[in-house]
């Protein structure tokens, strides 16, 4: 535990690596890996980064509860997910490093470079607390290497809690021998807005961090990059989803502020305007729905976006919507419930309540894109499917691809996204405003504006005249037409693909966010002779068909997701008992297979050594059926 | 300042005519897509309508049966529809240059600039053209033309109100602003942007009671013409030149809205390309009746007007010179 | 978004049909017989028929109670949504549209009580509209529970021994929101007055505000009895700026001149209980309109395209 003497430096080559940078809130982890993720795509390797929030915005320092900060897998080939543990880390403190160090985020071989100046502080309490945290890690073999964080960021600036961010980019540019030209660029683009002279110390402090790593340290890693010859992007799925939105023509984002859907109208501000669009940002949750549906329902396909607890005082809103078939995107970022709960934290929970969530008999679409990239690209099908039946559509996300930065194939923008249904033309003569097609339930939508179309929207019952009617055959008419649209969509889906073989011993369903971690799991299973394959729905409602025969070519069926299920075996909890996943609950009702789930609720993405423990258990059960 | 730059701010200034124009077309695009949807559409633009995110989960082909089925205009108007929303993004895609002529040396200021209004109109005549198309009235023999432009004396009331205004680059030599007189109406701006050697006060024969008139060399001061809601005409000569703003706001009498004042040198006495030493002369002499205060002494007093023809009247020595 | 996307297909003129009052009224108001609602429809008809508006292009939007039918009742677009939240629908279909006249027709409890919030915020919004509450002190559709503007004392099936708070006063309220720009009351006994305060507020450029007096026959058919009985009780707030009926003159012998820009004075009259005041409270045309100052230019799908790929440098690898 000293300083690494000057030595040879040994370089390894490795596929890929995890790396967390674990700080005070405060002092700037987010920008230092935000600008390490980003140097690292730029030079080709796969990314994939997770930020680690605390609930508060600064709280106090130098605790286990103020831990801020990023972890960022990076390697040769495309990266997924999260991974299983950090293999290096930077630490500011001792106390922040603990609180990783409990949450088991950290390999057991784990290298720690952690600032020098706490173990002999001149407070002896401080002194004190960092004893005992060393204590309580020396039941792992972590390798700490001393750094004199703070005294080099000293030399450079005032206030070491802004400059030691950048010192910690500087040894890991080194240490992972990143283009300094890149990094001095993103440093030159993120402070674009400030005097020139914040560039030059951020620059100064990279460098003085470089020149440290080289000068003290005795290892690097080199992770190569295959050559890739098409266009890629990189940003984080809120901002995915924001830039998604104006690509599909939309021009109206009603919200009101929520963790951690919040950031998709900060990107919204930003540009929307230039787009000939904007963002209001509405009194409440309830309101930001009725200014969605007001723009929706005169023309323009208007989105919202929320987290679960805006989505409960939506409710009622969206159902008016689902009723008088005004068309809206929904933008549900999950975040970890019920009540408030985990507002920063990443959770599957609204599944249920999106599928079910409105009082009667109110049919959706619910979709959930998987990654980064299909956060852009859902908004474009979800206004379009909107559109074409007339329908809500609920797009879920979650907090896992809200503030995970990866990178994709820039998405060829086509003017066809943007196809508009402002036609206001004259409604023919005779042409009722709910005239559906028995068959299909569809039916033209009229806008005002439209000469001869009068006619007034009513979240009663109604009629083809839209006119309030409590008949019993109207009322069902109605309720059927509503839902009939979706068995049409549904007759447009196509059956999900299965990764892995056809057949088998276990197939995994997930949902969402988890589909990297879930394949990597299998492909462990797999490569060590399991027989198990998976498949990420991404259509939830109306599901995309087929499943029934799928689960048949497979002895079990399991979900894993991000939400809570009784585990088996604990007290009280039986056959009768036992409440399931949320996926595996609709699955279960949908196909009547046994669906068994395999669900977690940390607050945190799910890990494929996890997943695949669980999978493991799932295939052979010890004594008590439970995962060993 | 180069006249590129000098180009820009008289952009600038036009800004929000322009605005409105690109927005009202923008608009009336959205509109198109909305009447032509469901019409004519390949299985490919099907496709791609529908985004990534559903390849490999709809059947696009199955999917375009539920939107096929949903145009709303007839087959016929379909051409016709397109042609003009064609014409309309072409308009569009011409950017700010649309709106920016570029008066070659020697060529002619009002053929030119009816030419360009022409231009600038088929936004409205496309307009026509869809309308046509969906009352099924649209005849190719009868209507096709419109396609080709809309001549300014043709745009209606309503369409004038929508002018976006022109940045006119010319040579002093071609500066006879009087051939765009036929073009200030409702919310038209034009903004003359002049180089070399230029007549002293050409823009006089512009000043109306109702036109907003500014002729400067200094390029910061367009703010009152870019605010004016109505017709106005402004043009930024070379320094040197004479500068003087007639508000229509400013008072009841001519004299009383030429609110600020900036006197060149004494002008030189000679012909400036075609524009003959007499032709200035009547130029400043219109000035001069324009402004001058009617005061029963004759004197000329301190307020700007009164300075502008009092240097009017030192000027007018040129009268007559031919 | 925009208040200058005009499209260039509404350039053609209308053809010149002349709409008569009748001719805004899609089919006969269902409201009990006696009921103020039919003096409002009336009064919106006339409007609607002097300002020659399309019916295409007026949108009235509703909550949820025996006032919220009316948009069912008129010749024009209408959205009757769920209680409390028509201002939020308004405010979208502006936003959306800003081309369209908006109307809203909320009830008292529509308004005051479950939708208190949005009203709050939407009269700072300050989007052009005509906003009528249509208050009759009292919840009707329901069956007769006491709402906010139900007088203390008065007796209903929550409240069997009287309402037991003091009303809450809609004019004080939002005279109190910061950027109100128009607040007018009016009576369902003084049709005249009701048509030429909607006429007034109709022309105001913002969020027009106007409290419409009126009796439930079945449940508050006295409320106003007094005032209606003795017309000496009620003063006129009268003003060029605001509502001047000559022909009131005889009726109304309590006349008040009142300058609706003085905003003290509104206030003030407001919070007198001495008298009922029909009138202009407060008028200000000067008041930044929401939709006016979130305007920003259309753009076209092939611009955006353009547009959006130049964002995607800030993030290209």
């Amino acid at each position: 535990m000293s300083t690494a003497d000057i030595k040879s430096v040994e370089c390894m080559e490795i596929p890929e690596h995890t790396v967390e940078i674990i700080t005070n809130s405060g002092e700037g982890a987010q920008k230092c890996a935000q600008i390490f993720g980003q140097t690292c795509a730029k030079m080709g390797n796969g990314v994939w980064t997770v930020e680690i929030i605390p609930a508060e915005i600064e709280p106090p320092h130098h605790t286990v509860t103020s831990t801020s900060g990023n972890i960022i897998r990076f390697g040769t080939e495309k990266i997924t997910n999260w991974g299983d543990q950090s293999k290096l880390a930077i630490a500011f403190n001792d106390q922040v490093l603990l609180s990783r160090h409990r949450l088991d985020s950290l390999k057991d071989d784990c290298i720690i470079l952690l600032d020098s100046c706490w173990q002999q502080h001149e407070d002896e309490e401080i002194r004190r607390m960092y004893e005992e945290a060393m204590d309580e890690m020396s039941t792992k073999n972590y390798r700490f290497v001393l750094v004199p964080i703070e005294e080099e960021a000293l030399k450079i600036v005032d206030n070491p809690s802004h400059g030691k961010n950048m010192f910690a980019l500087g040894m890991l540019a080194e240490i992972y021998q990143r283009d300094v030209s890149i990094i001095e660029k993103q440093i030159a683009h993120i402070f674009r807005l400030k005097p020139p002279k914040v560039t030059e110390k951020n620059i100064e402090l990279v460098k003085s961090g470089i020149a440290w790593a080289k000068e003290n340290l005795d290892f690097q890693f080199r992770i190569n990059s295959i050559p890739f010859d098409e266009e890629r992007i990189v940003m984080n799925g809120n901002q995915a989803a924001a830039i998604g939105a104006i690509a599909a023509g939309m021009e109206m984002c009603a919200m009101y502020p929520i963790t951690p859907a919040t950031s998709v109208s900060h990107e919204l501000s930003e540009i929307i305007e230039s787009y000939g669009g904007m963002v209001h940002q509405a009194e409440d949750e309830i309101a930001a729905a009725g200014v969605a549906i007001g723009a929706s329902y005169a023309g323009k396909v208007a989105l919202t976006v929320t987290s679960g607890p805006g989505m409960a005082l939506k409710t009622e809103f969206l159902a008016l919507a689902i009723m008088i078939e005004v068309p809206l995107v929904v933008l549900n970022v999950q975040r970890g419930g019920p009540s408030t709960g985990l507002p920063t934290k990443v959770e599957q929970s609204d599944l249920l309540s999106s599928l079910f969530g409105q009082p009667g008999d109110a049919p959706r679409v619910v979709i959930a894109p998987r990654t980064i990239e299909e956060c852009f690209h859902a908004m474009i099908t979800a206004r379009r499917i909107a559109e074409t039946f007339r329908c809500v559509v609920i797009v879920l996300t979650d907090a896992n691809l809200a503030t995970g930065v990866q990178q994709f194939t820039r998405p060829p923008l086509d003017v066809r996204w943007q196809q508009g249904a402002m036609d206001q033309s004259p409604v023919p003569e005779g042409l009722r405003p709910y005239e559906w097609d028995l068959e299909t339930g569809l039916s033209r939508r009229i806008i005002p504006g439209s000469p001869g179309g009068q006619h007034t929207v009513t979240g009663l019952a109604h009629d083809e005249d839209s006119l309030v009617s409590y008949h019993p055959s109207s009322n069902e008419l109605g309720m059927k037409m509503r839902s009939r649209k979706l068995a049409v969509f549904q007759s447009t889906l196509m059956p999900p693909e299965l990764h892995g073989e056809q057949e088998g011993d276990l197939l995994v369903v997930g949902w969402g966010s988890t589909e990297g971690a879930i394949v990597e799991a299998v492909d462990r299973a797999c490569s060590e002779g399991y027989k198990v394959s998976t498949c990420q729905l991404t259509f939830l409602s109306p599901l995309e068909p087929g499943l029934k025969e799928i689960f048949s070519r497979f002895k079990n069926v399991m979900t894993v997701e991000i939400n809570y299920s009784d585990t088996p075996g604990d007290p009280y909890i039986n056959e009768d008992s036992r409440r399931y996943g949320q996926l595996a609950w609709v699955l279960r009702a949908h196909t009547l297979v046994d669906v068994d789930c395999w669900t977690s609720c940390p607050g945190q993405p799910l890990r494929p050594r996890d997943i695949y423990t669980h999978i493991i258990a799932k295939l052979e059960p010890n004594e008590e059926g439970v995962a060993a | 300042m180069p006249s590129e730059d000098r180009t820009a701010i008289a952009l600038e200034a036009i800004r929000p005519r322009t605005e409105l124009y690109h927005s009202a077309v923008a608009t009336t695009l959205e509109q198109v897509s909305g009447l032509l949807a469901g019409t004519g559409e390949s299985p490919e633009d099907q496709s791609i309508a529908l985004g990534d995110f559903a390849r490999g989960h709809v059947n696009v082909e199955r999917f375009s049966t539920f939107t096929r089925g949903s145009a709303k205009i007839d087959p016929s108007a379909e051409q016709p529809m397109r042609a003009a929303q064609q014409a309309l993004n072409e308009l569009l895609r011409k950017g700010n240059s649309l709106f920016v002529l570029k008066l070659m040396e020697g060529a002619n200021l009002g053929v030119q600039v009816a030419k360009r209004l022409a231009t600038i109109g088929t936004a409205f005549s496309a307009a026509h053209v869809i309308e046509l198309a969906r009352r099924g009235q649209f005849s190719e023999d009868r209507h096709a033309f419109l396609l080709d432009g809309l001549a300014f004396s043709d745009w209606s009331q309503a369409e004038r109100a929508l002018a976006p205004g022109l940045v006119i680059e010319l040579d002093g030599a071609d500066f006879i602003p009087a051939l765009v007189a036929p073009y200030l109406d409702a919310g038209m701006k034009i903004a003359f942007v002049v180089d070399g050697d230029a007549p002293a006060a050409a823009l006089s024969r512009l000043v109306t009671p109702g036109v907003f008139v500014q002729q400067t060399s200094d390029e910061s001061g367009l703010d009152a013409f870019t605010a004016w809601e109505g017709t106005a005409v402004a043009a930024l000569l070379p320094k040197g030149a004479a500068a003087f703003v007639h508000d229509p706001e400013a008072g009841e009498t001519t004299y009383e809205r030429f609110t600020t004042l900036e006197l060149p040198g004494e002008i030189r006495k000679r012909a400036i390309g075609g524009i003959s030493v007499f032709q200035q002369a009547q130029d400043l002499q219109l000035l001069q009746t324009l402004a001058v205060v009617p005061s029963p002494s004759g004197e000329a007093a301190s307020d700007p007007a009164g300075k502008l023809s009092a240097w009017l009247l030192s000027q007018t020595s040129l009268a007559g010179d031919r | 978004m925009s208040s200058i996307a005009i499209s260039l297909l509404d350039l053609e003129a209308d053809s010149p049909v002349c709409l008569e009052a009748d001719d805004y009224q899609k089919r006969p108001g269902k409201w009990c017989a006696g009921c103020g609602d039919f003096g409002a429809l009336n009064a919106v008809k006339r409007l609607m028929a002097k300002e020659q508006l399309q019916p295409e292009k007026t949108v009235f939007v509703s909550g949820i109670g025996c006032s919220s039918r009316f948009p069912h009742y008129v010749n024009a677009y209408g959205f009757h949504g769920i209680h409390g939240r028509a201002l939020p629908v308004a405010t979208g279909v502006k936003l959306a549209r800003p081309e369209l006249d908006v109307f809203v027709t909320m009830g008292d409890g529509d308004c005051t009580s479950i939708g208190a919030g949005h009203w709050i915020h939407a009269i700072r919004y300050n989007a052009n509209m005509v906003v009528l509450l249509l208050d009759n002190n009292i919840y009707g559709l329901t069956k007769n529970q006491t709402s906010p503007t139900t007088p203390q004392g008065y007796a209903s099936m929550t409240s069997p021994r009287g309402a037991v708070l003091p009303a809450l006063d809609p004019l004080q309220a939002t005279l109190g929101v910061s950027n109100a720009s128009f607040v007018a009351q009016t009576a369902d006994w003084v049709p005249v007055h009701m048509y030429a305060t909607m006429q007034a507020a109709y022309e105001h450029p913002g969020f027009s505000f106007v409290r419409i007096l009126q009796r439930c026959p079945k449940f508050t058919p006295d409320v106003f009895q007094k005032n209606v009985e003795n017309p000496d009780l009620t003063e006129l707030l009268v003003h060029e700026n605001g509502v001047d009926v000559p022909a009131l003159e005889q009726l109304f012998k309590a006349r008040r001149v009142h300058d609706p820009l003085n905003i003290d004075d509104a206030r003030s009259l407001a919070r007198r209980s001495d008298m009922l005041r029909l009138g202009v409270f407060f008028r200000d045309d000067s008041l930044p309109v929401y939709e006016k100052v979130r305007a920003v230019p259309k753009v076209s799908a092939e611009e955006k395209v353009a547009r959006l790929n130049k964002e995607f440098e800030r993030y290209a690898v």
